[in-house]
């Protein structure tokens, strides 16, 4: 581990901290690691108290931990065993809070050059203008230097907030939940326009988020954390995909998990397995065999609704039970031999609830995710 | 001298003196029925007030807001010497005049007894119930009353039924700190009582630590600071239990509300008038017989004949050299106390909510317990302490520097909550945004918590240099002719008999104030949101 410690711009390993309470010790991290390469944005993800913040804020260096060390490019930064702490103004980092955190007796221009400030680049000299506009030129904040940092709109203090954290030009940028203060209108656009920025830098970049949607849309890499521990890693597209057990799974998306028995296999990556509505020929991997209890996700937005059956795979009768329109598509609730399952369809279709229908159910809308212990089978 | 006295004198023998002494039950008695009298008067001219000026459309309430402020920092004993000069049964103006025209054979409002005494002094803390009241009445959350309204709750009984039981617990705490301030004020009992022989528990003691004839009796003194620290310890238990049920309720939830205020339509000529009274009474009228006295030869009714008297003769005849050295140690306790106050306070602040050093809390408690505590405690203890136990390795008896500690431990509690209330709404995020951009903890100080706490330190300088300036309850105990302040050469003329020239030093005080009130008003609204 330690050579990759070392080439690395961060690395993570066996991190544990817990917080004082009046019953003990509460556990907010327990045992994480983790390292992220040049220049990815890495995204750890989680509901609130997972301790994806905690991560963030020890690698920061704005909590003390425990146990486990840190290092950040191929520097140990935090180290129990060697009872090592580097307070966070001596690592080189860049951090936009959830709050931005922008200081409000100084203007916009003073915000930004407060770093470099700090690192004795002198004030008014050529230097530290001409960063100082580059750092707000690169978030779109050109001109507005003599402002109050107070007189800006939201928008335009996450974007001075990032500017700050940039201006150093630091080997890592950390952003806890930058987006979560915004209206919905104004995330969309920032998500686009913060991954851009940080494609062009390529600077390596630390995301924490709670908002499924941007972890997936922003991230070259996922960790999915529950109660301080990471409980799986992946590329977006793998976890979406195929999630490691429930718990994933239903944070990422509102699917439908079913419990079931594989059957019978069917040549190299196939399976027939019987659910409670029905029987499912899903794909299955290898080492599943015949006789196992298994879970199955559903994703919603994969199953299709017909008016009448065709020759299809995995065909069910059911009735819709309740129709809720989304905007461009509606979520309907079935009824599948008496087994409720969701489903998203165009909000064209014209379906009501009482409606006959078919329910089609194509093999990539399914996968395979545990056992019944929950223990991943294509981990 | 001292040792010798504490010597024999030491043991439960000294309670035993000071129970038997009917005079030390008669002020007891006394106090009992000032404090009383006094928290009466300065609740039901406060909280009125107060509702006045934050839940109603009176015109001009910033102006009694500015009042409030104003009679706040305005000194006691000024209070009591105008309302002696108004109000003495043979030399007060009031019932001179009451007494000529009507033909009456005694006066119809003496002020020399403890009735009177209690009264002016409930008008003198009414400023106090005012500014401790006043943010609970602003903060309450307007959708309480709205719910009730909705209810279908007439005016009068959303005041009694919801107004009223919320707030409670704020008004039982502000009255409890007014009677504490009551129990241990030196000013009001000093100014009209003393030369009456009428006396409360703070003079009393005052006239066994310095009798005009013989030795000082310090054990009595020592043996009275010991009940009054029992009695303080029961109100200050009483008043922290208070403030933590006040903040169950959560009336306060530091959130910005805009309560409904009460149009008054009829009744806005009968509460302008109201607070024009207050304003007469407190301010007005003691300052201005305070400065027409201290242009005549001697203490005497305003009449056509006297009028001629006027003249600045007082102000030639003050004693310079007691004045100039009174002002010398004044001078140097504004220019040290206020910021020694800042920087403390800062520190506890600081330290009780930024870091997770253990017993912080008790940290925090421990400043914050000269705040229920009467303040001549203090005086008391400070120059019991310097005199019996620090005088061989630290000789401070009778200088300016126990003076000066006093003040700022007395003043401490007052500086961290001021601070604590603006340090608390500095958001933690603002700070460590400072540590990752690479500033270290100096200029995480500098940069950022200094600059962002500066309108709060800015008020609680000016505060506490005001109150440093007019202070006579703390500095009645610790004072010596070396060390004697401004209020205290004032005193030492009022008490030798001199009320004319002390009238003059009061007025030269209230003048030296000026300069300051009028930073202070400068930043007026700032004051009002820091009582918050």
């Amino acid at each position: 581990m330690k050579n990759r410690n070392q080439v690395v711009p961060v690395a993570v390993d066996d991190l544990h901290k817990s917080y004082p309470d009046r019953k003990g010790a509460i556990g907010a991290v327990n045992g994480v690691s983790f390292s992220i390469e040049e220049g990815e944005f890495y995204t750890l993800l989680g509901p609130s108290g997972c301790g994806k913040t905690t991560t963030m804020r020890c690698i920061a260096g704005l909590e003390h931990t425990n146990r486990g060390e840190i290092w950040i490019q191929g520097k140990l930064v935090s180290s129990s065993d060697h009872n090592l702490f580097v307070p966070p103004n001596k690592r080189d980092i860049g951090m936009v809070f959830q709050s931005y955190a922008i200081w409000p007796h100084m203007t916009v221009f003073q915000n930004v050059a407060f770093p470099l400030k700090i690192a004795g680049i002198k004030v008014g000299s050529k230097e530290m203008n001409d960063r100082v506009e580059e750092a707000l030129a690169l978030v779109r904040l050109e001109g507005f230097g003599s402002r109050f940092a107070t007189q800006l709109s939201g928008g335009q203090q996450q974007r001075l907030a990032l500017a700050r954290a940039l201006v150093r030009r630091p080997a890592l940028l950390l952003l806890d939940e930058p987006l979560s203060n915004l209206d919905a209108r104004l995330r969309d656009h920032m998500r686009t326009e913060l991954r851009a920025i940080q494609r062009r830098l390529g600077i390596t970049t630390l995301y924490v988020t709670h908002d499924q949607t941007e972890a997936l849309s922003m991230s070259s890499r996922i960790a999915v954390m529950e109660k301080g521990k990471i409980v799986q890693e992946a590329t977006p597209r793998e976890l979406y995909l195929a999630p490691a057990n429930a718990f994933v799974a239903e944070f990422l998306g509102n699917s439908n998990l079913i419990d079931g028995t594989i059957k019978e296999r069917d040549g190299d990556n196939g399976c027939l397995v019987e659910a409670s509505f029905g029987y499912l020929r899903i794909n299955a991997p290898v080492g599943v065999f015949s006789g196992a209890k298994v879970a199955i996700t559903i994703r919603p937005e994969h199953v299709r609704i017909h008016r009448d059956s065709a020759a299809m795979q995995n065909s069910f009768a059911a009735r819709v039970e309740s129709v809720s329109f989304l905007g461009e598509q509606s979520e309907c609730q079935v009824l599948v031999n008496e087994t409720a399952l969701r489903c998203r369809v165009a909000s064209a279709t014209s379906v009501v609830p009482g409606d006959e229908v078919w329910l089609e159910i194509p093999m990539e809308a399914c996968t395979l995710i545990a056992d019944e212990t929950g223990v991943p089978v294509n981990g | 001298m001292g040792e010798g006295f504490i010597a024999g004198g030491a043991g439960w023998a000294n309670y035993a003196e000071l129970l038997g002494d009917s005079n030390f039950w008669r002020a007891v008695s006394n106090t009992g029925i000032f404090a009383g009298i006094t928290l009466v008067v300065a609740c039901v001219l406060g909280i009125p007030l107060a509702w006045l000026a934050e839940r109603t459309d009176l015109p001009g309430r910033s102006l009694l807001w500015t009042a409030m402020l104003a009679s706040l920092v305005l000194p006691g004993f000024l209070s009591g010497m105008g309302w002696l000069f108004l109000a003495h049964p043979r030399i007060g103006l009031i019932n001179v005049v009451l007494m000529n025209a009507f033909h009456l054979s005694s006066a119809p409002f003496p002020v020399n007894n403890i009735f009177g005494m209690g009264i002016i002094q409930g008008i003198v803390l009414t400023s106090l119930t005012f500014v401790l009241v006043a943010p609970s009445l602003r903060t309450m959350d307007p959708s309480l009353e709205e719910a009730a309204a909705m209810s279908g709750a007439p005016m009068h009984s959303i005041l009694r039924d919801v107004t009223l039981p919320l707030l409670l617990p704020a008004l039982t705490a502000a009255a409890i700190y007014v009677a504490i301030v009551a129990v241990g004020t030196f000013d009001i009992p000093a100014v009209i009582g003393f030369s009456n022989r009428v006396y409360t528990f703070s003079t009393y003691m005052f006239t066994k630590a310095y009798p005009t004839g013989g030795f000082p009796d310090y054990t009595t003194v020592a043996a009275g600071g010991g009940i009054l620290i029992v009695l303080a310890l029961f109100l200050s238990a009483a008043y922290t239990s208070v403030l933590a049920r006040a903040r169950r309720y959560q009336v306060v939830t530091g959130k910005a509300y805009r309560p409904r205020r009460v149009g008054l339509s009829r009744w806005k000529i009968p509460a302008l008038l109201f607070v024009a009274a207050y304003v007469l009474v407190a301010l007005i009228l003691p300052f201005l017989i305070t400065f027409v006295n201290a242009l005549m030869p001697y203490a005497r009714p305003l009449t056509p004949d006297t009028i001629q008297t006027l003249s600045l003769d007082n102000f030639k005849r003050v004693p310079w050299d007691m004045f100039l050295n009174g002002a010398l140690r004044t001078l140097e306790i504004v220019l040290v106390v206020p910021i020694a106050v800042v920087v403390s306070s800062i520190a506890f602040s600081w330290v009780v909510l930024r870091t997770k050093i253990r017993g912080r809390f008790l940290l925090d408690a421990i400043a914050f317990l000269p705040h229920a505590v009467p303040g001549i405690l203090f005086g008391i203890g400070a120059s019991l302490t310097a005199l019996f136990v620090l005088q061989k390795a630290i000789p401070v008896y009778g200088t300016v520097y126990l003076l000066m500690c006093v003040y700022c431990i007395a003043w401490l509690s007052f500086g961290t909550r001021m601070i604590n209330s603006s340090l608390i709404q500095i958001h933690s995020e603002l700070v460590e945004a400072g540590q990752v951009s690479g500033a270290g903890f100096i200029e995480v100080i500098k940069e950022i918590i200094v600059p962002l706490l500066r309108p709060a330190i800015f008020g609680l300088w000016i505060f506490v240099a005001l109150l440093a300036t007019r202070e006579l309850t703390l500095a009645a105990f610790v004072t010596t002719p070396s060390n004697q302040t401004l209020p205290m050469v004032a005193w030492a003329l009022w008490s030798n008999g001199s009320l004319t020239q002390a009238a003059a030093v009061a007025v030269i005080i209230v003048a030296a104030l000026v300069p300051l009130l009028a930073l202070y008003f400068a930043l007026g609204r700032r004051m009002e949101s820091m009582f918050q």
